[in-house]
């Protein structure tokens, strides 16, 4: 392992292997890492219940602390840190492959319609079977988000490479199944209805250690799935023909990479509702951090959009107590700014070296 | 009579028969007769007559008023922008009327009498937003406009999921306004009509006048220049008609999505491609349309009374599959508009 | 050896290749001419799976295609499509690299053996310097320089080509044909080349395929394809063939006749 320079002129850590990463990467990667322990641990102290830094420490050394504030680190937010983590993982995670499957900056699992199909048969469980146990609603959406994702592959046909097909497609599927999110909390009882627009807005009220354990299991396919599309992006990012001609089975890994996207984006809707916007935003902030491709760009975006969530839920928790701020909200807020602020200053980079 | 004559003059047969059904028919059927005397010699204690004038009437005319609004738009976005796609609810418009509604209820707490107003500026909001997100995001590999769609697309959601996540943290106006925000036509907004319809005529009517230009400007910059057409004039007037029509009618009954993308593809194979013939057909088949579908939702699915702009969606949303497939999927077609 | 027999490829209902039977030499360069529309292009993404196929077979070395994996496929073939899309910022090198995206393991990369034949291939089109450069900011000539040292770098022994030079100024049509022809002569490679001019064909091919309406009408070696008769049957106008220098002309006629014809 050594660090050289490599043909295209970036500074890189070569393995034995032949395997290079890009030093402006890794150094990035790391940084965004220790912001986001620094954060989340600052965030572990605050809150409504008080409590200081020395009282983490000591529930961490096993010393007494009071039941109240242990109980507010340990089974509140630690949980809630960890979900929102997570989910922001997926999320933009999802968003970064999207947009390399319909090679276009706007394509977001929301946009394309995956977000809503989970929505609708979670929803539709949740008002038809009240009873059914929560453990069966992830599958629920899975199921609602990968009809989804069949529909698009039909509607849009084998042969068209290229994504705009998909993304108009998607914004097809994505009104229609809307309005039939908007019938539901229309005509649903009025405390269901509530509860279903507030989940829609994005909420991480519901975190507690068994729900991290059930969607840790998926969030755990993310890591392979970086590793090995990661690097099948980069052929796509040439077109179909080339990624072809390159030696990439297009048409088996698009659908793949479709339905890791779908598995993903289900799981954390599930989990946490929808997370607006995210996979957009987290993709382009985290290229503007550091303008990487392949593994390195999605486990950046990755990085970003876990740590916007972690982040607006902080937000979300030091706002005040009237009004209810719901994460989606938060991170919008958060990350909106920022997203037209690194476009802007891209546009006129762009304008600069153009 | 020739074809065209004959098809507008359908046209205006078809809109006649939708008002008066419209005017008929409902949780009580009125015959012909008595809605024609409620209009000639009301009697205030005639329940019927109450209920004509009273109740269906206003809903009516706010369903002409929308249904001619946004087809008419429509019309122009999609001449304007060669895109088979535009409307004013996928560019932003819509979304940014019910953001600025629903905002400045929530924060400012305005009355009624200013939502209109609020609509209006978030009209015109929402579609800057459209255009800025859509010049930053820099795509130039697509062409005809299809960044400004994918871009409405992205605002609308957003600005949807704001005015959502508000609306939530209100329970108290949320009641009050979730009906509004999903798109319905209902009698009790008759207020925000009469205060609005000036704005959406005016508008119409500047389109109407803009008609001849904007065929011009269709066939070609090259050629509307050479016959003397100031496109930069003609263009921006026409979009701010566009803007400020239909967040008139988003600020009557809310978001209706899905009149002002699927009129226009029913209009222009019937009446050819010009404007100057588009315009006034999508006033009368949009208004027919509009009418036809808020009976539908009123009475297809007794006793659930369905809101309009949510059944327009939920068919709007099929169309849109059906026009992207016909436009853009199909290999070699040429795509003229 | 790359054949293809019986090929039948159509876009929609109708069909572009109407039953093509050919064989490509091993070695050499192979001009793939035809008037517009007669399945050039077609048959060259045809071979590569690239559009489906309703008939025929296409076997390298008497194996199908079909039957080949894709990653074994992109060691034997490479492709240069007529359009190239390239992200904005993909720096040459990057291009270069991904080249021999069949060979990389999971977790491997270039060995130093593909390094050195990147260099390599950079020195071959005269882009050594502009390795660090973004692909889209080089020139017309040297971008389409690029993507050939990019086809290079994959190390297929069979390259094709979909008109490589159309949108080139002479000069540059004539130096990246001199470098095909020479990595058909010097490097042995077989390069079938889509080609849009006759001259071109005439003065750089070693074969010739003529493509009409769908099918290989004639294919043999360039002196033997390119004769008035065939170009009559094939184009549809009347040439002078003749050789000046060693070098094959192929000139249209221009006269009166054929102008009245024309109008």
């Amino acid at each position: 392992m050594r660090l050289t320079t490599g043909l295209h002129g970036y500074v890189v850590l070569r393995f034995s292997s032949g395997l290079e990463i890009r030093l402006h990467n890794l150094i990035c990667a790391m940084i965004l890492m220790m912001v986001a322990v620094v954060g989340g641990v600052a965030l572990l102290t605050t809150g409504s219940t008080d409590s200081t830094f020395s009282d983490l420490v000591g529930l961490f050394d096993g010393d007494a602390v009071s039941g109240d504030v242990a109980f507010a680190i340990a089974d509140v937010r630690l949980p809630r840190i960890l979900m929102g983590f997570m989910a922001g993982w997926c999320v933009a995670l999802t968003g970064a492959m999207l947009q390399s499957l319909a090679q276009n900056p706007l394509a977001d699992p929301g946009l394309l319609g995956l977000s809503q199909g989970s929505l609708v048969v979670i929803m539709l469980v949740l008002v038809l079977f009240p009873g059914l146990p929560l453990i069966f609603t992830p599958l629920a959406g899975f199921a609602g988000g990968l009809a989804v994702a069949v529909l698009l592959m039909v509607l849009v046909g084998r042969h068209h490479s290229g994504g705009l097909g998909i993304l108009l497609m998607g914004i097809a599927v994505e009104t229609t199944l809307s309005s039939v999110t908007s019938i539901l909390i229309l005509y649903a009882p009025p405390e269901q209805s509530h509860a279903i627009s507030s989940w829609l807005a994005g909420s991480l009220f519901h975190s507690d250690w068994s729900a991290v354990g059930s969607f840790a299991a998926w969030f755990v396919i993310s890591i392979p799935a970086i590793l090995v599309i990661g690097r099948k992006l980069r052929s796509l990012d040439l077109g179909d023909h080339m990624a072809l001609a390159l030696g990439e089975a297009v048409h088996i890994t698009k659908p793949v990479i479709l339905i890791v996207a779908v598995l993903l984006t289900a799981a954390a809707t599930a989990a946490v509702g929808p997370l607006v916007f995210l996979g957009v935003m987290a993709p382009h902030l985290a290229w503007f951090i550091s303008p990487a491709k392949g593994r390195a760009r999605l486990f950046l975006a990755a990085m970003t959009g876990g740590f916007l969530v972690v982040a607006a839920d902080g937000l979300t928790r030091l706002g005040s107590d009237q009004v209810a701020l719901p994460t989606g909200l938060a991170i919008m807020m958060i990350g909106a700014p920022i997203f037209i602020i690194s476009l802007r200053l891209r546009t006129i980079s762009q304008a600069r070296t153009g | 009579m020739t074809g065209r004559a004959k098809v507008f003059s359908a046209f205006i047969l078809i809109l006649m028969a939708a008002f008066f059904a419209n005017l008929s028919l409902g949780a009580t059927n009125i015959a012909p007769e008595d809605i024609l005397l409620a209009f000639f010699s009301f009697d205030a204690d005639n329940y019927d007559h109450f209920v004509v004038i009273y109740q269906r009437l206003p809903r009516v005319l706010i369903a002409v008023f929308v249904g001619s609004v946004m087809a008419c738009s429509g019309a122009v976005l999609q001449g304007l922008m060669r895109n088979p796609l535009a409307s004013p609810a996928l560019l932003g418009i819509n979304a940014g009327a019910t953001l600025f509604v629903v905002g400045g209820v929530v924060f400012f707490g305005i009355s009624s009498a200013f939502q209109g107003i609020a609509a209006l500026i978030g009209g015109i909001c929402g579609f800057g937003a459209c255009l800025m997100v859509a010049r930053m995001s820099g795509m130039d590999g697509n062409s005809r406009g299809l960044s400004l769609i994918l871009s409405g697309a992205v605002v609308s959601m957003l600005f949807i999921g704001i005015a959502n996540a508000l609306l939530l943290s209100t329970p108290e106006l949320r009641n009050e306004f979730l009906g509004w925000v999903t798109g319905n036509i209902n009698h009790v907004y008759i207020d925000l009509l009469y205060q609005m319809w000036p704005v959406g005529v005016g508008g119409v009517v500047v389109l109407l006048i803009l008609s001849r230009a904007l065929t011009l400007i269709a066939l070609g910059p090259e050629k509307a220049a050479s016959a003397g057409v100031n496109i930069v004039l003609v263009s921006r007037l026409a979009i701010a008609a566009v803007v400020l029509s239909s967040s008139a009618a988003v600020a009557i009954c809310g978001p209706i999505g899905f009149v002002g993308l699927v009129v226009p593809h029913i209009v222009r194979p019937l009446v050819g491609a010009k404007q100057t013939m588009i315009i006034p057909g999508c006033i009368l088949v949009g208004a027919s349309i509009c009418l036809i579908a808020d009976m539908v939702a009123r009475l297809a699915f007794s006793p659930f009374v369905l809101h309009t702009g949510v059944m327009m969606d939920l068919f709007g949303g099929v169309v849109f599959a059906f026009v992207v497939r016909r436009y853009y999927l199909t290999p070699g077609l040429r795509r003229s508009l | 050896m790359l054949s293809a027999q019986n090929l039948v490829v159509s876009y929609g209902k109708s069909p572009v290749l109407n039953g093509l039977s050919v064989q490509f030499d091993t070695g050499g360069v192979t001009a793939l001419v035809g008037p517009n529309g007669c399945g050039k292009s077609t048959l060259l993404k045809a071979i590569l799976g690239l559009l489906p196929k309703s008939a025929g077979t296409i076997t390298l070395d008497d194996v199908p295609i079909d039957d080949i994996p894709r990653r074994t496929l992109a060691r034997r073939i490479a492709y240069l499509p007529q359009e190239n899309h390239c992200p904005d910022y993909i720096v040459l090198g990057e291009l270069i690299e991904l080249a021999g995206y069949a060979r990389y393991s999971l977790f491997g990369g270039p060995s130093a053996q593909d390094r050195a034949l990147f260099a390599d291939v950079l020195r071959t089109v005269g882009l050594s310097d502009m390795a660090h450069v973004p692909v889209n900011s080089l020139s017309g000539g040297q971008r389409q320089r690029a993507w050939i040292a990019m086809v290079l770098a994959q190390d297929a022994d069979i390259i094709l080509m979909d008109e490589p030079v159309n949108h080139l100024d002479m000069k540059y049509q004539y130096a990246v044909l001199d470098l095909v022809r020479r990595l058909g002569q010097e490097h042995s490679k077989t390069i079938i080349t889509v080609l849009h001019d006759l001259n071109l064909a005439s003065a750089f091919a070693d074969h010739v395929v003529m493509v009409r309406q769908g099918k290989a009408g004639i294919f043999g070696p360039t002196k033997q394809v390119i004769t008035p008769e065939n170009i009559r049957m094939v184009f549809d106008f009347d040439a002078d063939v003749f050789m000046r220098e060693d070098r094959l002309v192929c000139l249209p006629r221009q006269d009166a006749q054929m102008r009245a014809n024309a109008e």
